[in-house]
């Protein structure tokens, strides 16, 4: 959700779910406006972020892509069955401001392609 | 010769059917359509907006109900039933703190379960600046169910569809 113009390759998860890291485009209603969003957990993992820093499963991530550090604090939660966490890079604004999230695996289009 | 004859009424009242149908409903489609547009012209707001254009803004929204109106918001801890009054000062005070606010409506879903009755989903779009200066931006998905009251639709149940739950 950067307000860009983005053409979407669908057939990347035909036969393979989303992996961690992977950048993917989340339906809404339709599929002209679709969230764009980074995988950081996978379904079963326990998320949280502490100071900014995101822990998977009690382990510290080591994200490079991140473009603005964040202060965010979220306590440990689980991803549900058939879900992915998804966060986006940019993580400038405040934590209650920021779109995130555990989504269901089937609104995942695809993969952006730039 | 006689039966071609019947044949090709029977045809022509079958076409003249579908067409009536599909403008029948592509009418509405574009009333509700209009509908939103509205919804949209009066939450949207330009720089320097003069208070009473404020008030009369949030006066017309109240407008676009039925009598009350259930919300379902569980990504902003709301879920309940609203009434025009209560809708137009949310409207107002939710508008307050922003200098600018556009608002988009997108990939309109629209069905009619029954007469007098239509279900709209769709995405929206909300960007604006606050008094403070930063910029916002929600993307959100819509389930709207809309009921038709002297010959205008008017929503009925809003729910925002958690697409990412924290």
């Amino acid at each position: 959700m950067n307000g860009d113009f983005n053409f979407c390759f669908r057939l990347r998860y035909s036969f393979s779910k989303p992996e961690r890291h992977d950048v993917v485009t989340i339906r809404l209603a339709g599929e002209k406006l679709m969230l764009l969003k980074r995988v950081v957990a996978l379904e079963g993992d326990f998320v949280e972020f502490q100071n900014g820093i995101l822990f998977v499963n009690k382990k510290k991530i080591d994200e490079q892509y991140v473009r603005y550090p964040s202060d965010w604090n979220l306590p440990p939660r689980k991803v549900d069955k058939g879900h992915v966490y998804v966060v986006g890079d940019n993580r400038s604004v405040p934590i209650d401001v920021h779109q995130f999230g555990q989504t269901p695996i089937d609104r995942i289009i695809g993969v952006p392609l730039w | 010769m006689v039966k071609t004859k019947y044949l090709i009424i029977a045809g022509g009242v079958l076409v003249a059917g579908i067409i009536v149908f599909f403008v029948f409903f592509q009418n509405e489609e574009a009333k509700i359509k209009k509908r939103f547009k509205f919804i949209a012209e009066n939450i949207e707001k330009t720089s320097g907006e003069n208070p009473i254009i404020a008030a009369a803004k949030a006066n017309r929204i109240k407008k676009v109900i039925t009598k009350s109106c259930k919300i379902h918001a569980p990504e902003y801890s709301f879920s309940g039933v609203i009434s025009s009054d209560e809708l137009g000062a949310v409207v107002f005070n939710k508008r307050a703190p922003y200098s600018e606010i556009s608002l988009n409506l997108h990939d309109f879903i629209i069905d009619f379960p029954e007469k007098g009755s239509a279900q709209v989903n769709l995405t929206a779009i909300m960007e604006g600046r606050l008094k403070t200066g930063e910029f916002v931006r929600e993307l959100h998905e819509l389930k709207c169910k809309l009921q038709k009251i002297e010959d205008i639709w008017h929503l009925k149940d809003i729910e925002v569809v958690e697409v990412l739950r924290k």
